[in-house]
């Protein structure tokens, strides 16, 4: 290797970024190398001094609240201001208003509302694909076509059910990432509104009895069965979500 | 689309928007200031980049949202670049790998503070970082400053991820010079 070559892997040595082939070859260099070497050394000192005293620019205070204000002034009163293209809001109808939770709802215990980042990450998750129009990766609503095609796109098998009769078509499924891992999502149609089930595995946790938070408007409803965890979210009544629940844990349990 | 359309639930639009977005305003505001070397100019690029990206997260389709939004930020920051005309925009031409005499310390600002230990200032590092070129000024604090990998830098700067080490090679090379990190015994 010559140092012209060399001096440019340095670089690629120095954070971590080559392939233990080019290591080798950039460590059998250095040993060679008397100015590699000193340049390796200064740029070892540079990286350090950098971290430590660079300056560092974070956005201003006023930045981020004028930035919220805006992003924000697609909210109050419910109506979209001019500059958000109406296009983003083809599934409008289908969002509609929230429901507020009734109180008099005994499917399942009502929590406060959660800090757990993954309910976070499931109402985003659910969020954006309405948002992006993003629905479904295969769109049907043939549990035998759905089902299939997780095949090989996910380690474990989710399960699927139409439960049209019941007034919850399923619309397709779709790979979503979320909690750093790739899991499945259900869609299912209740009137106008849309509602995704996540379903990912995860050993460690049990949620025997379902249990439910309110974030963002929507209303999300988390429980365990044999090792997967589901989430649902929606905008759809309290009520009419503990039904989906109810049938989707009747459903788990019957396979 | 019917005016049912706008009658979203107001979080609906901002949920998110907020989660892929504005969680990363401030490595979005750090890149637009490195390479607009200026507070209020850095404000309004970050500005700008935010309402492209309101209008184009229609066509996010999931993945990593900082490289996302920081590449809306990064060419925005660019485009003002261009029209300023002041800076070099492309790789510049390169001189010799370590040849003799160009380890010097170059265009040092004379009588420059050192601090205690002897080594750089935050001034003058500040100063030597945003006297690189862009290109190379923004693959270094994309790396060093906010520690993303050649992969997501690739992805941001829309280069080759050999592209990105190169600049990095080169980006180190003339801070080396500029902040003369030659050891005790040269």
């Amino acid at each position: 290797m010559d140092c012209v070559r060399a001096s440019e892997l340095l670089s690629g040595y120095l954070d971590n970024e080559l392939d233990a082939i080019h290591v080798e070859k950039i460590e059998a260099h250095l040993k060679d190398c008397a100015a590699c070497r000193e340049q390796h050394e200064q740029a070892l000192r540079l990286q350090s001094l950098v971290r430590e005293r660079a300056p560092r620019y974070g956005a201003p205070a006023h930045l981020r609240s004028k930035i919220l204000a805006s992003v924000r002034s697609v909210q109050p009163g419910g109506r979209v201001r001019g500059w958000i293209p109406a296009g983003w809001f083809q599934f409008g109808g289908a969002l509609a208003a929230t429901v507020l939770l009734s109180s008099a709802i005994t499917y399942y215990s009502i929590l406060p509302s959660n800090t757990d980042p993954i309910v976070d990450e499931v109402v985003a998750t659910h969020v954006r694909s309405l948002i992006t129009n993003h629905l479904t990766d295969v769109a049907s609503s043939d549990q035998h076509t759905v089902k299939p095609w997780f095949n090989g796109k996910l380690d474990f098998a989710p399960p699927v059910m139409d439960l049209e009769a019941q007034g919850f078509p399923l619309a397709g499924g779709r790979i979503d990432y979320v909690n750093g891992r790739p899991i499945a999502a259900l869609l299912y149609r209740h009137r106008q509104h849309w509602v995704s089930v996540f379903i990912w595995p995860d050993q460690h946790v049990v949620i025997s009895a379902p249990r439910s938070f309110s974030k963002r408007g929507y209303d999300i409803t988390q429980w365990s069965t044999d090792g997967l965890i589901f989430s649902v979210v929606s905008d759809i009544a309290a009520k009419e979500q503990g039904e989906l629940v109810a049938l989707l844990r009747g459903g788990n349990r019957l396979q | 689309m019917g005016s049912m359309g706008v009658l979203v639930e107001d979080r609906t639009a901002s949920a998110g928007f907020e989660a892929v977005v504005l969680s990363h305003l401030d490595a979005a505001y750090s890149l637009a200031r490195w390479l607009t070397r200026d507070d209020h100019a850095a404000e309004d690029m970050v500005q700008e980049a935010v309402l492209r990206a309101l209008r184009f997260f229609g066509s996010f389709r999931g993945g990593d949202g900082k490289a996302w939004f920081l590449t809306i930020v990064r060419n925005a920051c660019f485009n003002w670049l261009k029209l300023r005309r002041t800076e070099t925009l492309h790789d510049p031409f390169d001189e010799d790998i370590h040849s003799p005499g160009a380890d010097g310390p170059a265009d040092q600002s004379e009588g420059a503070a050192t601090s205690v230990d002897g080594s750089a200032t935050a001034e003058q590092i500040g100063e030597a970082l945003e006297n690189l070129p862009a290109i190379y000024r923004e693959a270094f604090v994309l790396r060093e400053l906010e520690g993303l990998s050649y992969k997501e830098i690739a992805s941001i700067t829309e280069v080759p991820i050999g592209t990105v080490m190169s600049r990095l090679a080169r980006a180190r090379k003339q801070l080396r010079k500029r902040l003369d990190l030659k050891s005790e015994e040269s």
